[in-house]
């Protein structure tokens, strides 16, 4: 009676998540170009190859900025947005969270199309803007250059997500008891202290999670950068996944792209254990 | 909040009147300036998609000598013109029926495995719970290339199944996840006088379970449809047929055989997110209670 409520839910993880996932450490001991059967053992050969792969060393690089964005920047931004909606004397806050969140629920694809128009050199929205207020000077093929398009790029990754972390913040606010804010009141605490001192404190543990959110999400990020840029100009804007992607379907290194993505994983892991353990060890420390 | 002076003569009246005007400013002040903030982000939020109605609205010749410009008459040409020669009307078709048809396994055999790991205690259920849990914190990248040759092997290519499989299991551990924490609060009394009428499991997850966890399984409906319907990555990597591909990855297509009638494009684009626009205003909070549960539930 139970194996037939549970089974069907078990046979769809096991077949689709499961045994790929353990193919993939499987795969990446090989060389495979994936259209045959003929796979060659390699033993770690790809690993090595990943070692030294000054690409991979790139991708690192812009997976981390985009964590340090979200981390530095979306977090705290949004934390500072949710107070103020949720607290400070806000006209219309449902239509705010309406709008802030939005975003957030857009098509990747949408998304990307609509920012390369902003961005487009000839006739996107911020040169024709920069011109238009006598700074043409200023306009630049921003998506095009080695230099701006990782800062193009996480600006909009700052656009899509940062209404996730507004309502995850907002949501938690509302879990905490009225009395608090009342007696801040009477103690004439601004709501900057109380979101410093007090709010941030009580939700260390949402605090925490929303990290490692934000980790797990940035190491994995992959569609709307391949929607923008593909990775591109070269590998100016490549990540682990856009790099494991066209590896595995763009020039068939199957067994090299498996390693990628075992890799991702492993990074994902390696990264949210450090957080958590550290972020929670604080707390040990301060109690 | 602003003190009323005591006041005597005209004179004093009307320094204190001043007074009042410039502390109530003072008082203000930081609203107006908080209040000028959220709504000038919420033009950031908000502007390019209304740019993006607004160009779908224009001309190219129009749009070109300025993109800032506003659409000077209610023109559909763009958007017949789309819907008529472009595949858009297929992408839309398909990602209706990936979505559905996923969402409603999803819904369905979360629920039961929810109701199982929940009411029906098992030897075992606890450590087989916590191992379907895990699944949750695979990511999607690490079974992709493995998974092409399962869909293969299965000979699931070119059908609507190469994505439905995978949409559905991995959106299982979470569901099922959020499920069974509503169906735990679920009164015990209830299903004990229905076992007691005779009930047999499987009405008791059909007549009681179910219809009491609706608040839960609307939240899961809603969210797992429009993650389904934005889904990128197998949508990108699995399907190669024009005919079967879903819009966020048919919309490439698209934008790159548009690729220079900017004004079609952004009428595509707007016919793609209408729907979105339309499910999101009616369904805003099981939305949102979704995708943040992760965070505010782990």
């Amino acid at each position: 009676m139970v194996i037939f409520f549970v089974a069907p839910a078990f046979i769809f993880t096991v077949v689709f998540i499961a045994y790929p996932a353990l193919m993939s450490a499987y795969y990446s001991l090989y060389q495979w170009r994936g259209m045959s059967e003929a796979r060659t053992f390699v033993g770690l050969e790809n690993w090595q190859q990943l070692f030294s792969d000054p690409v991979i060393l790139q991708c690192i690089w812009h997976n981390l900025a985009l964590v340090a964005v979200a981390v530095l920047i979306g977090i705290p931004l949004a934390f500072a947005i949710a107070l103020v909606l949720a607290r400070a004397k806000v006209f219309g806050r449902s239509l705010y969270r309406t709008a802030y969140f939005f975003p957030v629920v857009l098509s990747v694809t949408v998304v990307g199309v609509l920012w390369s128009w902003v961005y487009n050199p000839q006739y996107g929205l911020l040169n024709e803007g920069l011109r238009a207020i006598g700074l043409g000077q200023l306009a630049k093929p921003w998506l095009g250059d080695s230099k701006l398009v990782m800062p193009a790029v996480l600006l909009v990754t700052v656009w899509r997500f940062t209404g996730f972390y507004i309502i995850v913040f907002m949501a938690a606010l509302e879990s905490i008891p009225r009395d608090i804010y009342d007696v801040a009141t009477l103690d004439g605490t601004n709501l900057w202290q109380l979101g410093i001192h007090v709010l941030v404190p009580m939700l260390r543990e949402v605090i925490i999670v929303t990290i490692a959110i934000a980790i797990t999400a940035s190491i994995k990020r992959f569609d709307l950068i391949y929607v923008m840029t593909m990775g591109g100009p070269v590998h100016d804007s490549e990540l682990l996944a856009t790099y494991m992607y066209k590896k595995a379907f763009l020039s068939f290194d199957m067994g090299y792209a498996s390693t990628i993505a075992f890799f991702l994983f492993l990074l994902t892991l390696a990264l949210v254990v450090i957080q958590l353990q550290s972020m929670r060890r604080e707390e040990a420390v301060e109690f | 909040m602003v003190k009323q002076l005591p006041t005597e003569t005209e004179s004093s009246r009307r320094k204190g009147e001043k007074r009042n005007f410039f502390v109530r400013l003072q008082d203000l002040s930081p609203h107006v300036v908080l209040n000028l903030f959220l709504f000038s982000l919420l033009v950031l939020a908000f502007y390019p998609l209304i740019w993006m109605g607004f160009t779908s609205l224009r001309t190219n010749p129009e749009l070109y000598t300025s993109p800032w410009g506003l659409p000077t008459k209610l023109n559909l040409e763009n958007y017949v013109k789309v819907w008529e020669t472009s595949p858009i009307p297929t992408y839309f078709l398909n990602s209706f029926i990936v979505s559905s048809i996923s969402t409603f396994l999803i819904l369905l055999l979360s629920s039961m495995a929810a109701y199982a790991f929940s009411r029906l205690k098992f030897p075992g259920s606890n450590v087989l719970f916590y191992a379907f849990l895990a699944f949750y914190f695979i990511p999607p990248h690490i079974a992709l290339i493995p998974l092409f040759f399962v869909l293969k092997a299965l000979r699931l290519q070119n059908t609507y199944f190469v994505l439905i499989g995978p949409y559905v299991a991995f959106a299982l551990p979470f569901s099922t996840l959020l499920i069974r924490g509503f169906m735990v609060s679920i009164p015990g009394e209830l299903i004990d006088a229905a076992l007691i009428d005779g009930c047999s499991k499987f009405s008791i997850f059909h007549r009681i379970m179910l219809p009491l966890s609706k608040p839960v399984l609307a939240v899961v409906t809603v969210f797992q449809f429009v993650s389904c319907w934005n889904e990128y990555l197998f949508a990108l990597a699995f399907i190669h047929k024009r005919n079967l591909k879903t819009l966020p990855v048919g919309l490439m297509d698209f934008v790159g055989e548009f690729h220079t009638d900017w004004v079609a494009m952004a009428a595509g684009l707007m016919i793609a997110t209408i729907p979105i626009i339309i499910v999101y205003l009616l369904f805003q909070r099981q939305i949102m209670q979704g995708m943040t549960a992760g965070a505010l539930k782990g």
